[in-house]
């Protein structure tokens, strides 16, 4: 269960790192298909697969408010970084280190219930999203960084209790960043630069 | 048919129909007032025990509406704080009438009140983090409409509100089965931290007060208001739900003294930044603060009988908040953000005298001078707060001298002359707005000469907490 747990955080990396919109949106998808697979171990299928389909319509939502907008760039120079990437790069790097050190200790003393590789990928999401959350100030940015926040809540209540009525709410939650997240994006782009 | 079908599921129903008319602001604006009042006073008017005599039936009214397992829950007692929510609303709509701050603020008002009481109403009731998230979602483009860049103010609102969610989400998990437990217990005491460190955030408590003001400075003072008027009053009855509900929160030593010192450190700091602001909606944001750090104080003397007057503060707070965001929207209108800066105040006092009235009498009032409505509640803390720790009026008093300051300031630039020399003409205000600012100051008088009218009423919102206040 290791590798949707490193492939849900390697996606949420990308996004606390590059700015390249066209891979954020991806990697946005992919970090919904590696929470899905983990949630597919402590929920059935058919509720999991909600969270996938519901995480999927938030990709595309802000997605095509990107390209109506026309602002989808092209990934070029993918591999060259720059100096706010590369100290982004490091301080998630670190935070996942950090907390892949401590969470075997956590597990035992706080969520026995729930496994490595689930608390793994819930804590890493939480700490990502958070970096990205408060070191970037533009709101696409922003959005994604709260999206990340919420899937690492979501995966982790998720090991811990199953309410149907709270499955909805978060649906409606993120729903509701990705229309947010859609109309910060249009709104800015109608206003001209100054 | 039940209350939750009354006051949640009907008002978001009638909010989607309004979306129609949201093009024709004034039937719009009409409506939402109209549909906020009959609930307002439907809440306040409805048996308490929530029956009907019928000359040959009686007709009983559900409380609670069972969804996905879990259920919302509108008992007759927590009818008062519902028609106190309906009641700010339909104020705040009436203003709207006025001052179209943006297409979609009666729908949108409607929504987020609902959402309120439904925050209010969830059982379990740690479920309404989520619920808060979604008004704060809801909130947005109230706060930052299309035609207006997207602030950091409201970008931070929204992060911050994000992190509190699954502060109080793991409390509730970690809560469940240890109802008694002692004090001692280290759950216990990592979950009232993660418990406070939620409302601490949620409702901008000091250090994590920094998006109140920003918001207030860039985002259409009704809209402000409003908001920060429903968030203040309903979130500081949901930490009563917590001190109620759980005996382990409410034996913990520290929980009542660190909430006084949280209020009093929030009460200074607001009172010092607010009087060092440069912009008009800054400073009131800072006021909220201001009265957000009065009301933990006042439930940090809950043990005391600190809550009624967290209870009889609340009528006389959201008039000076109508009444002080009524005069800062009639300077926004038309001119936007900049129209609040200090500079261009200059002679208001010639050129609006009503307006620049209404911003003075706003800010008295907040600081509890004598003849203004707040000020015999606030005396009462006052005397509550030296009886508990007489270190604590330090900061009330510091806060108050900063409040104090940012009015004498105003008071010097409103009757500045103004520097650019031209003939000042004094503009012609709206007949609506000198007829709502005069029956709000017609209230306030009222209130401020008897303490009798109307706010004794609204103990009633400390009916359901039975462990807080003791039934007498």
């Amino acid at each position: 269960m290791y590798i949707p747990a490193v492939l849900a955080i390697a996606a949420a990396g990308i996004n606390l790192t590059r700015r390249v919109w066209v891979v954020n949106a991806a990697a946005l998808g992919l970090q919904y298909l590696g929470v899905f697979v983990l949630l597919c171990t402590v929920r059935p299928v058919s509720l999991a697969v909600v969270k996938l389909l519901v995480g999927w319509m938030v990709t595309l939502t802000l997605f095509l408010s990107l390209i109506t907008d026309g602002k989808i760039r092209g990934a070029k120079a993918f591999f060259s970084f720059s100096a706010g990437e590369i100290f982004r790069l490091l301080a998630g790097l670190f935070a996942v280190l950090f907390m892949a050190v401590l969470l075997p200790e956590l597990q035992a003393e706080v969520f026995p219930r729930s496994s490595l590789p689930l608390l793994l990928a819930a804590f890493s999401l939480l700490l990502l999203g958070l970096f990205q959350a408060s070191l970037i100030s533009e709101p696409f940015y922003v959005i994604i960084g709260l999206l990340t926040f919420l899937l690492g809540v979501e995966l982790l209540y998720a090991s811990l209790e199953l309410s149907i009525l709270l499955e909805a709410l978060f649906a409606g939650v993120n729903l509701g960043l990705a229309l947010v997240g859609a109309f910060f994006v249009i709104k800015d782009a109608e206003i001209p630069e100054a | 048919m039940s209350t939750p079908l009354i006051w949640i599921l009907f008002p978001l129903a009638f909010a989607l129909i309004l979306i129609i008319t949201r093009k024709k602001p004034m039937l719009s604006g009409v409506l939402a007032s109209a549909i906020s009042l009959l609930l307002a006073l439907a809440a306040l008017l409805f048996p308490r025990d929530l029956s009907f005599l019928l000359p040959d039936q009686r007709l009983e009214i559900a409380s609670s509406l069972e969804l996905f397992g879990r259920s919302l829950e509108i008992t007759g007692e927590q009818l008062t704080m519902v028609g106190l929510l309906y009641g700010i609303v339909f104020l705040w709509n009436l203003g709207s009438l006025l001052y179209r701050p943006s297409l979609w603020f009666n729908i949108l008002s409607i929504s987020i009140t609902a959402l309120w009481v439904a925050t209010l109403s969830v059982n379990p009731f740690l479920y309404a983090a989520v619920l808060i998230e979604l008004i704060a979602l809801l909130s947005v483009p109230l706060l930052s409409p299309r035609g207006v860049r997207t602030e950091q103010g409201v970008l931070r609102y929204l992060v911050f509100q994000t992190l509190a969610l699954p502060l109080i989400l793991l409390t509730g998990w970690m809560l469940a089965g240890i109802g008694s437990a002692p004090s001692a217990n280290p759950l216990i005491v990592r979950s009232a931290m993660l418990v406070l460190f939620g409302f601490a955030l949620w409702i901008g408590a000091f250090p994590f007060h920094s998006w109140i003001p920003m918001i207030s400075e860039k985002s259409h003072p009704w809209v402000v208001s409003l908001l920060l008027a429903l968030t203040q009053n309903a979130l500081s009855v949901f930490l009563l739900h917590f001190l109620d509900q759980y005996a382990w929160l409410r034996n913990l030593p520290v929980t009542f003294s660190g909430l006084r010192w949280i209020g009093a450190i929030m009460i200074a700091i607001a009172g010092l930044f607010s009087a060092v602001q440069t912009n008009l909606g800054k400073s009131f944001g800072y006021l909220v603060l201001f009265e957000t750090g009065y009301s933990l104080m006042a439930i940090g003397l809950a043990q005391t009988g600190g809550l009624n007057y967290l209870a009889m503060l609340i009528v006389p707070r959201l008039l000076s908040y109508a009444m002080l965001s009524l005069a800062l929207s009639a300077l926004w209108q038309n001119k936007g953000a900049h129209a609040l800066d200090y500079e261009v105040q200059e002679g208001l006092f010639k050129s609006r005298p009503l307006v620049s009235a209404g911003i003075l009498i706003g800010f008295f009032s907040l600081l509890g001078l004598p003849l203004l409505p707040i000020f015999p509640h606030k005396q009462m803390l006052w005397l509550l707060t030296a009886e508990a720790n007489p270190r604590l009026l330090l900061g009330i008093l510091v806060g108050s001298l900063g409040v104090l300051v940012s009015a004498a300031r105003l008071t010097r630039l409103f009757s500045r002359e103004q520097t650019a020399g031209a003939a000042v003409q004094p503009v012609r205000e709206k007949t609506g707005l000198i007829v709502l600012m005069l029956i709000i100051l017609l209230l306030m008088a009222v209130m401020g000469a008897s303490t009798q009218f109307l706010s004794p009423r609204f103990l009633e919102i400390l009916a359901p907490f039975t462990q807080l206040v003791p039934i007498p």
